[in-house]
């Protein structure tokens, strides 16, 4: 892991848009499941 | 003239995203997730691969966002003890604020990601042990009494349950002998950690039992825990939970942990706990791993 604040900081900007993008996803996925009645 | 350098970046955005999942509790999760998982398995009906994915990650997210409100709670005593003092709260390297935030947030975010993906009933207990583990293990139980793992164990011992309802949208009996499962393996599992930490919990001010009460009454209290956990852990073989697979691996596992109980109580070296504590981690998982593997066989014949 780098010491590098800036370098800290892009990955954590990088997994916090990951995250969000995956909980989009995630979301979309149980209300098309949902909604199917899968 | 001096050149002081200052950083425009907070020292809580500089850390390392390794720091921030530290504050999750990843080794106490790994544990959660899997009685979670054996919970969800075992329980009567079918669930799509996403919602039981879904609802694993909530379990996940959950038990790690209530471990990371526990450290904020926690740093100043942390700091006084040898096996928390690397924690990033402790350190600095995080901002106690955004630690709060953090765990906060994501307790939300599993319990509204489990009413959505499977059942109120599984975010109602969600957010219930995380409530319990916080507020009555955490807050109310940890600083004031030698019974606050006794208690506060049942904060750990809700997965297999909110797993169960995932799946049912109801708590049956058989989900709540998987909670009691974990419920009084729990005292054991701490006591013995407690046994070989006992100077640290001392120097921190934690009333666990060792200290209050003594080495030799702790582990009479252990022992009475590991018999206890005999007949129960056989009960799923009662109730026709399991068969004949689990219940060989539950009753040798369940002498093997006597055997330790007993051990520890008759020697003094720090060794013999520090061993049951790491058996207890591993008659935990086999007892589950065992209750699912039967589950699978059963099913397959």
């Amino acid at each position: 892991m780098t010491t590098d604040p800036k370098a800290n900081l892009r990955r954590r900007n990088l997994a916090t848009l990951a995250i969000i993008l995956a909980f989009c996803v995630l979301i979309y996925a149980i209300g098309f499941i949902k909604m199917k009645g899968l | 003239m001096t050149d002081v350098s200052v950083s425009p970046i907070a020292p809580s955005q500089s850390a390392p995203v390794a720091d921030w999942f530290a504050l999750l509790k990843p080794r106490v999760m790994t544990l959660v997730v899997f009685t979670g998982v054996v919970g969800l398995s075992l329980a009567p009906g079918q669930l799509h691969p996403v919602l039981a994915l879904a609802a694993i990650l909530a379990i996940a997210v959950g038990a790690g966002a209530s471990g990371c409100i526990n450290m904020w709670y926690e740093r100043d005593v942390d700091a006084l003890m040898r096996r928390t003092q690397q924690r990033p709260l402790v350190r600095g390297i995080i901002d106690p604020a955004e630690a709060l935030a953090f765990g906060v947030v994501l307790t939300l975010f599993a319990v509204m990601l489990m009413g959505l993906a499977t059942n109120w009933v599984a975010a109602f207990w969600l957010a219930f042990a995380s409530a319990f583990y916080v507020f009555v293990y955490t807050i109310g139980l940890k600083r004031r009494t030698p019974q606050n793992i006794v208690i506060g164990g049942a904060a750990g011992a809700f997965p297999p349950v909110i797993g169960w309802a995932a799946v049912t949208g109801t708590t049956p009996v058989e989900a709540w002998l998987l909670f009691a499962l974990i419920f009084f393996w729990t005292p054991p599992h701490f006591w013995a950690l407690s046994l070989y930490r006992c100077e640290d919990y001392a120097r921190a001010g934690i009333p666990m039992l060792p200290v209050v009460k003594g080495k030799a009454h702790t582990k009479r209290h252990m022992l009475a825990y590991t018999l206890l956990l005999l007949p129960l852990s056989l009960a799923p073989v009662y109730l026709q939970m399991a068969g004949t697979l689990y219940g060989s691996i539950a009753l040798g596992m369940s002498l093997g942990f006597i055997a330790h109980a007993l051990r520890v109580l008759r020697r003094e070296e720090d060794a013999a706990a520090r061993a049951m504590f790491f058996f207890s981690l591993f008659y935990l998982f086999s007892l589950f791993a065992a209750l699912w593997a039967d589950h699978l066989l059963r099913s397959l014949l």
